[in-house]
This record gives structure tokens, C-alpha cells and sequence, in this order.
């Protein structure tokens, strides 16, 4: 299987962390949070829905809200595949990182 | 939180756009949703800003993402085109053919106008280069004429401001030696100017001494000849001219291949100044030299030099009492393939612009046939995917997108055809039609000709999207209820279809018709009697009569020779004019001057009298043997009365002595003349026949070499057998029958394509009733009888329309050819018969196909076809 891109494993964090609560505003928040810069909406709505296509996630309808007018969101949550993924980059990451310490990185530059 | 502050609607509908399918407007409501708490905390117009800055910044990604799923459908589309492809192998691989072949034709129609109407248009110089032309008036009528007054030249390139240079050209031949090598050579000659004129690139050595007069430019292929791998630049070599007197001069360059789209060529060019050693005046107004090229400044008008050249109008008129010569102009290189029919003495060929638009013509009409019988076919594949089609529409493809597609999928396959078209092209069809007429050398030159890449991408927009746009429209209609449920009913195109069909299956039978006339009309005329004896016999061409009585003396020896006799004009080689008076009619007849004994030796048949009388001294004077023809037409009740009788001719009385059969003394084409006979003293003879027997002829030839070279040294032999003196002429009817009966073999086939598309057609829309047939128990024949009733109709009909078109054809063409044939019911059986052969091959062809085309659906089981009809 293909290694998940950094962007893809940014948005499947965020979402795993939102948990139930994860749907097209609050992961846009999440990720700003956490890259510090700001991406557009239609980008966003772009790498979810390839997301979801390739299987990583899924994506469920919340109940009607009021504070949209009665339509609902689209919430998203991680599926099995998408966890094995993140389980993945997270090793091959620490692999990558191994015996390197953010100080000496430092230090060089 | 105020949920009801929404942004702008147009701007909402723009950013939806840029969304991914989205089609619940969740995504949307998303962005609303942040979009109100901006507003709820801040402006509205702070919210407006920041909605309009996401709609920018989501473009990118949403450029992106189109591209993405373009390449995903594309993928998709182009899986479906390969599936459909590979289920329908037979009809594809029909419809690429069929295309390929058209277009392969087409670009060599294309090639050959192209040549035609470009011709000369490779000289760097085109635009300046003009033709210098008169006006004359001979009689009553005024002619232009290609032909110009030798001085004329280089006084205007001296006394016309406009005028950078000019170049005369003429004609001449002589004999080259090089060291053993002796040979006969057409000679050209050229002014000093010619290689700043024209465009004529060196292969070695250069200009210079052609330039100062005292060097030749040869050609390749006679540098090959005399010199082989040997570097010719600087050897001396003589030339013999035509008057005996000999040059020496030194070959002062080799000229690179002359292009094909050269009017005029050249193997030896010689200085124009080589002129004076036959005694020509080169200060002569009244004589005239081939042609005179000017190369006109840059900036300079042609009008304002045509005016510079009036100014020498009266001296050619002083100097031309016969002919009056009222105007002189100039004529652009690039208009002369047009205007050169209207020229006489024109020194580049010109063009029949009637017989290049009917090329042109019969090239679109063949491709247009190929796209008709395309449409039909691929009609017919879409009505077999219909169900896909109908399946795409319920799950949401827009009628566009299916246009697309189908349009895709043929511009595909035209695009494979005008490949495999270029490769038929390049190394089929070239190389024969190379091979057929000699001295052709068609090429695709794929960089240079832009004009080319032009034509073949108009051809690939006319069969991708002309064959494609219909059936892409036509099945995008399609009603997918109806076409799931079964109940589809194609109605109405079957008219057409039909009309498509008979356009193509009489267009082909005219075209197949002219073939097999052109055909049968070649071999006819080889199997013509040529009114004399043409085996066994060598006839050798002569500059000198001492030379010719050595060599006969030399002949006159030799036991397999029967007889020896010379000629001033001989058989085969033309004639003269000549004006005869006959009890006050005057008759226009041809003139042939010939010894004693030729009409013998030639195996001339005589009717009535006699052959002329070496002993008789008054034959040498006043005596004339005529053929039949000319016999006829003084209108007297009986051919051999003519005997006896006395015609005026110069002035002087001559006896008719004897009536000789009619004779071809020129290529049948031209028929049979009123020919008259007279004897010519031998000083004047320039051929000499030799009748053989005993020894094959072919041997004999070596024999007559030996002699010639022992009796004429230093002259190069250029004898030949009288059986081979049409070659050429058959050699052309050919090449025009076979190019004709390929033109036509590929209407054929093209015809016959669309023709099965037609039974597909049938056999697909007719399914059920096949089915039904065939649980009654209907055999297999009579199924592929019942489907193939259709096309058999439609073809006899075509074949109805078609006949008396062609027959109309032949009998035009016919007329044309050859009058000896085209009198009495004899030649109205002779065309029916040439039409019954066309006829019969497009019968067998519609119904060999039709069968084909019907076999497959008449061997289908009939539980098959009922199930598959019945969902």
C-alpha cells in the first residue's frame, strides 16, 4: 500500500481527534490550528472526498441542526484501513527519525 | 448566531461550483456556517470578503481536482472504447480499413494537384521570376506564346531599370565523349545568370567556369554515366553538336537531383554561348529561343517593366514578317501551371484544371464515401450498445458527455486511420503508382510540406467529427426507460441509410466501369493491328546520309538481312504537314518522306497500283502512294479509282500510284490520318530500317551494334525495334487504367463496408423477428435470405441508376479514345459488355457481404435473442 501523503495524514489526525465531532469546519480549525497557516475550503472539501474515495475515511450524516437552517453536516471518522495507515506512517516516521534529536538539527543550522 | 445571513446567491452558486460533487449542499452549508459566525462577530462585509477570498483560493484545488477526474474518465472512457472495440473486432477493423483507405487515396490525389498546381515553386527567387511572353497574331488568330526572340533578354537586362537578370534556355543535343565513353545527351542551354536566378543546388564543384562560359553543369545521374565514383569537377570532355563540330570544354559542377516539381530539367547544361558554334544568330529578332526567364528586382513592378519591353516591339516586328507581333509580356512563375494550356510553345507543361478538380473531385468523394458507409456502420454499433447508453444516462451522464464520448471514441479511431492511411500512403500506394509511371517520383516530405500536415488534419476533423457527430447525436437520444425496457424503435433512418448505401454502390459502379473501360480499351489497342509488319525489324536514327551508307554497305552483307531501306520520316516518329489541292478542295494531310523499298520493308500492305520503282525515274519526282483514308476523302465512288488520278501538290502535279492500307503512324489515340507518300532524296534520309530473319531479333541487335560501332565510330547508336516504339503509349494507358481501377477498388471496398454496416443494421433491429423465425422452424438460409432482401434491393436499384450513367460514361470516354472503334451496334454490345462486368462484380460483392453480414444473426439461437430482447 501507498504511504499516506503529509497532508492526508495531517486531515486523518485531525479527524481523529475531533472524534465525533468532526465534520468540514472544525477539522478546517484542527488543521489550522496545528500547521499554523490557513487552506481553503475547496481544497479541503477536494482531499476529504479523495479520502474518503480511496477508503481511509467515512462519512455519515449528523441529525438536523437548527443553527444551519435544519440541513445537516457531513461528519467524517476514520475506518479500519485509515487507522492501519496511520499506524504505518507513524513507523516509518519514528524509523526516519531514529537517533536524531530536534537539538542537533538544531545545532547544524 | 444569525443562521440567516447567507452570502450572495451568484457568489454561493460560484463556490458550489468549484466544490466537489456536493450534491446534498452539505459542503456549502459548511462554509455558510463559518461564513455566519464571521458575520456574527464582525461585518457582514467581512464576511463577504473573506467568502470571496476563499472562492479564489479554492481554485487552484479545484483545477486540480478536474483534472483529476478528467484523466480518471478519460481512463474510464477509453477502457469502454477498447472493450466495445475488441466485442465488435470484425466491424472495427472494416471501419479502419475502409478509412485508411480513403485517406491513403486521398493523399495521393492530394500529392499529385499539389505537385501540379507548385510546380517551380521551390526557386528561392518565385515571386521575382517571370516568363517573358508574346503576342502574335498568325491568320485570324491571336495566341500568347511561351517562346521569346533570342536578343530580347539581355537587352532588357541591360536598358530595364527592374530587370536584375535574365536567362535564355534552349534546347539542343550532341555527343559527349570521355575518354572510351561515348554517348548521345540532350543538351540545355543557359545564360550566365541561370544558377542566381533559379534555385539549382551543386552537389560538387561550382559555377564558376559554366559562368565564364568555357564549363558544363551536369547532372548526377550523367555524372554517373561518364564518370562513376570518379570526381568529375575540372575533366575535360567533347561534345559533338548536331552540326559535327566539336567542343572541348570542362565540367565545371554536378547539380543535385532536379526536384520533381521542376518544369524543366536538365543532364547537361551548357553555356548559352555554345549557340554561335551551330551558327546560331544570337542578334537575330526573328529567331527565337525556348523560353527567356527574367528575375525582376525586388520592389520592381511587372507592369512598369512590360512597359520598358514595348519599346522593343518594333524590332521584332521588323524582323518577323510572317508573324505579327503585337504585344510582349511578362507572366509570374507562380501563375504559370494555371495559364501554361493557353500558351503556345509554353516550356512548362501546365495544368488541365478541369482534369485536377476532377482528381480533387473523385479524392472528396471517395472520402466521402468512406464517412457514409462509417456512419452507418458506427449507426450500427451504437444501436448494439444500447443498453450502455442507457445504463449511463440513469446513473447521471448528461447527453454532452455522451456526445463526447462517442465523438472521442471515433476521433480515436479516424486518428488510427489517418495513421495507418499515411503508412498505406508512403509504402503502398507511392511506390506502385511510382512503379507504374515512369519517371514519377511522388514523396511525403512530412516536415517541409506544411501544406500537407494542414490537409491531414482537415481530413482527420472530416472523418472523426463529420462520421462521429451523427451517431454520437443520434444515440445520445436514446430514451433510457425505452432502451431498458427493450421497447427501443429506430424509425426513419432507415431512408437514409439506404440513400447513403446507393450514393455509395453507384458511385462505385461508375468508378469501377471507367476502370475496366480504360482497361479493356489498352489491351484493345495492343491487340490493334498497326497496318504494318513491326516484328523484325531495327530501325536506327541517323545524323548523316555518308555515315548511313557506310553502315549499310557494312549491313548490305550480312546474310539475315533481307532488306535495308532509309526514310525521312519514319513510322512511329510523325510526319509532316502538308497542303494538297484536288479538283479545287484543298486537303490538310500528313506528309511522308520515305526511299525506295521503305513501304516494302516496313511490310506496308497495298491495296491497289503499285509501291514506288526504283527503276522508274519519274517515281523520284511526280509520283505519290497514299493510304485509304486519303484515298476516301477525295470523294471519289471507289477507293481504288484513286489510281491515276492527279492532285496538286507545291504547285506541281503528282500521280497517285498506288493506295496503301490504312496504317497508325502515331499513337492510336490520334487515329488514322490522310497520309501521302513520296520519295525523298537520300541525302535528307534520317532513318534507316534493317528487315532481319533467321537469327532471333533480340540477337540480331548485338550484330547491328558490332557493325555500327566497327562502320560509325564515335557516334553514340541509338537504334531500336520497331515492336517497341508504343511502349511508352501502352505504358501510359496502363498506368491511367490501373490507377483508375484503384481508385474504384477502393470505392469498392469502402461500399461494401457500408453496405454490411446496413445488414448489421437490420440484423440487430430485426433480433426478435429472428428469434421468432427460427422457433417456427425457419432454416438458417432462409433467414440470411430474408435479411439480405434489404440490401439486394437496394443495390439492384443503384445498379438501375447507376448502368445508364455509365453507359452515358463510356461512351464518352470511348469516343474520345479511339474513333477507329466507335461506329455501329458492334460498339453499343462492347459497352454493354463493359458494363456487364462492373455489374456483376458489385452484385456478387452486395450479396457476399449480405450473407456475411446476416450469418452471424441467422446462426444465433433463438433462445438467445428472445431473452436478450426480452428484458
Amino acid at each position: 500500500m501507498k504511504l499516506l501523503t503529509r497532508s492526508e495524514e495531517m486531515l486523518l489526525l485531525a479527524v481523529w481527534r475531533l472524534q465525533e465531532d468532526a465534520y468540514g469546519v472544525t477539522i478546517r480549525d484542527q488543521m489550522n490550528n496545528v500547521s499554523g497557516k490557513t487552506s481553503s475550503f475547496g481544497a479541503l472539501f477536494v482531499s476529504l472526498d479523495r479520502l474518503v474515495r480511496k477508503g481511509h475515511l467515512e462519512s455519515y450524516m449528523s441529525d438536523s441542526l437548527p443553527i444551519r437552517g435544519g440541513k445537516r453536516r457531513r461528519m467524517f471518522r476514520l475506518t479500519t484501513k485509515g487507522r492501519m495507515a496511520l499506524c504505518e506512517i507513524r513507523q516509518v516516521e519514528r524509523a526516519l527519525w531514529h537517533g536524531i534529536s530536534e537539538n542537533a538539527l538544531a545545532a547544524i543550522s | 448566531m444569525n443562521d440567516h445571513i447567507r452570502p450572495n446567491r451568484f457568489l454561493r452558486w460560484l463556490f458550489e461550483k468549484l466544490l466537489p460533487f456536493d450534491p446534498l449542499g452539505v459542503s456549502s452549508a459548511d462554509i455558510e456556517e463559518v461564513y455566519a459566525s464571521i458575520a456574527d462577530e464582525s461585518s457582514k462585509r467581512r464576511a463577504d470578503l473573506w467568502y470571496i477570498g476563499q472562492i479564489f483560493s479554492s481554485i487552484p484545488a479545484a483545477l486540480n481536482n478536474s483534472q483529476y477526474w478528467g484523466l480518471f474518465m478519460f481512463k474510464h472512457y477509453a477502457i469502454a472504447a477498447i472493450r466495445n472495440f475488441k466485442r465488435h473486432r470484425l466491424t472495427t477493423a472494416l471501419n479502419i480499413t475502409g478509412l485508411s483507405a480513403a485517406v491513403g487515396a486521398t493523399i495521393v490525389m492530394f500529392l499529385f494537384i499539389d505537385l501540379q498546381l507548385n510546380m517551380d515553386s521551390f526557386h528561392e527567387n518565385l515571386d521575382d521570376i517571370y516568363l517573358v511572353e508574346h503576342e502574335a497574331r498568325v491568320g485570324d488568330a491571336v495566341d500568347a506564346w511561351g517562346n521569346s526572340p533570342m536578343p530580347l533578354g539581355p537587352e532588357m537586362a541591360e536598358s530595364i531599370p527592374g530587370v536584375a537578370a535574365t536567362v535564355r534556355l534552349a534546347r539542343g543535343s550532341a555527343s559527349m565523349q570521355y575518354g572510351d565513353m561515348i554517348a548521345g545527351e540532350s543538351l540545355r542551354f543557359a545564360d550566365d545568370e541561370f544558377f542566381n536566378v533559379f534555385t539549382f543546388p551543386l552537389v560538387s564543384g561550382n559555377a564558376t567556369e559554366f559562368e565564364n562560359g568555357r564549363g558544363i553543369i551536369l547532372s548526377e545521374r550523367t555524372t554517373a554515366k561518364y564518370f562513376g565514383e570518379d570526381d568529375p569537377v575540372g575533366q575535360e570532355v567533347f561534345l559533338t553538336l548536331s552540326n559535327g563540330k566539336t567542343i572541348g570544354t570542362v565540367v565545371s559542377g554536378v547539380a543535385e537531383r532536379v526536384p520533381m516539381a521542376s518544369s524543366f530539367g536538365f543532364h547537361v547544361l551548357a553555356p548559352y554561348s555554345y549557340l554561335t558554334e551551330l551558327d546560331v544568330d544570337l542578334s537575330d529578332w526573328g529567331a527565337y529561343t525556348s523560353a527567356t526567364y527574367a528575375l525582376l528586382r525586388p520592389g520592381a513592378e511587372a507592369s512598369e517593366v512590360e512597359e520598358g519591353m514595348s519599346s522593343f516591339l518594333p524590332l521584332v516586328a521588323a524582323a518577323n514578317q510572317d508573324r505579327e507581333v503585337t504585344k510582349l509580356m511578362l507572366e509570374s512563375l507562380t501563375d504559370l501551371p494555371t495559364s501554361a494550356l493557353q500558351l503556345k510553345q509554353s516550356p512548362s507543361a501546365g495544368v488541365f484544371p478541369v482534369a485536377y478538380l476532377m482528381f480533387g473531385f473523385i479524392a472528396l468523394l471517395v472520402l466521402l464515401v468512406a464517412c457514409l458507409s462509417y456512419v452507418n456502420i458506427a449507426i450500427a454499433k451504437a444501436m448494439q450498445r444500447s443498453k450502455e447508453i442507457g445504463l449511463r444516462k440513469v446513473v447521471g451522464s448528461y447527453r454532452i458527455q455522451l456526445i463526447g464520448q462517442f465523438l472521442g471514441e471515433n476521433i480515436i479511431l479516424s486518428l488510427g486511420a489517418l495513421v495507418i492511411g499515411v503508412f498505406l500512403a508512403e509504402f503502398l500506394f507511392i511506390p506502385w503508382i511510382n512503379s507504374t509511371q515512369d519517371g514519377l517520383g511522388f514523396e511525403l516530405n512530412y516536415l517541409e510540406n506544411r501544406l500537407l500536415w494542414m490537409f491531414l488534419l482537415g481530413v482527420l476533423g472530416v472523418t472523426g467529427v463529420g462520421a462521429g457527430l451523427y451517431p454520437a447525436l443520434f444515440v445520445s437520444r436514446f430514451q433510457p426507460s425505452k432502451v431498458l425496457r427493450g421497447t427501443l424503435q429506430v424509425t426513419g433512418k432507415k431512408r437514409l441509410t439506404r440513400l447513403m448505401l446507393g450514393a455509395q454502390l453507384v458511385f462505385s459502379f461508375l468508378l469501377l466501369t471507367f476502370g475496366v473501360v480504360l482497361l479493356e480499351n489498352a489491351k484493345h489497342q495492343r491487340n490493334l493491328d498497326w497496318g504494318y509488319d513491326s516484328d523484325n525489324r531495327i530501325v536506327v536514327p541517323f545524323q548523316e546520309a555518308d555515315q548511313m551508307r557506310s553502315f549499310r554497305s557494312e549491313l548490305d552483307m550480312d546474310a539475315n538481312v533481307i532488306r535495308t531501306a532509309g526514310s525521312t520520316e519514319h513510322i512511329g516518329r510523325g510526319a509532316q504537314p502538308l497542303l494538297v489541292k484536288y479538283e479545287g478542295q484543298e486537303l490538310s494531310v500528313d506528309q511522308m518522306g520515305v526511299g525506295f523499298n521503305y513501304l516494302e520493308t516496313m511490310g506496308v500492305r497495298l491495296r491497289e497500283g503499285r509501291f514506288f520503282d526504283e527503276n522508274r525515274a519519274a517515281d523520284a519526282q511526280g509520283a505519290l502512294v497514299v493510304n485509304s483514308k486519303f484515298a476516301l476523302s477525295l470523294g471519289l465512288p471507289e477507293v481504288e479509282s484513286a489510281v491515276g488520278q492527279f492532285v496538286e501538290v507545291d504547285g506541281r502535279q503528282m500521280e497517285i500510284i498506288g493506295v496503301a492500307e490504312d496504317l497508325y503512324s502515331s499513337a492510336f489515340v490520334f487515329g488514322i490520318e490522310p497520309t501521302v507518300f513520296t520519295i525523298t532524296p537520300e541525302e535528307s534520309h534520317r532513318f534507316l530500317v534493317i528487315q532481319v530473319s533467321g537469327l532471333e531479333a533480340n540477337q540480331f541487335g548485338e550484330v547491328v551494334l558490332s557493325k555500327w560501332r566497327k562502320s560509325v565510330p564515335n557516334t553514340p547508336f541509338t537504334g531500336f525495334y520497331q515492336h517497341t516504339i508504343l511502349d511508352d503509349y501502352f505504358a501510359g494507358l496502363d498506368g491511367s487504367a490501373k490507377i483508375f481501377l484503384f481508385i474504384s477498388g477502393i470505392a469498392l471496398i469502402i461500399a461494401v463496408m457500408g453496405l454490411f454496416g446496413l445488414v448489421l443494421i437490420t440484423v440487430t433491429k430485426r433480433g426478435r423477428e429472428i428469434g421468432i423465425r427460427k422457433s417456427l422452424g425457419a432454416s438458417d438460409w432462409n433467414i440470411i435470405r430474408v435479411m439480405q432482401s434489404d440490401t439486394l434491393k437496394v443495390a439492384v436499384i443503384s445498379l438501375l441508376i447507376g448502368a445508364p450513367i455509365s453507359y452515358l460514361a463510356i461512351s464518352v470516354v470511348m469516343n474520345g479514345l479511339n474513333q477507329a472503334t466507335s461506329d455501329s451496334g458492334e460498339a453499343f454490345v462492347m459497352r454493354l459488355v463493359f458494363l456487364l462486368s462492373p455489374i456483376v462484380i458489385i452484385l456478387a460483392a452486395t450479396i457476399l457481404t449480405s450473407v456475411a453480414g446476416s450469418y452471424r444473426g441467422a446462426r444465433m439461437k433463438p433462445v438467445d435473442i428472445l431473452r436478450q430482447n426480452a428484458n
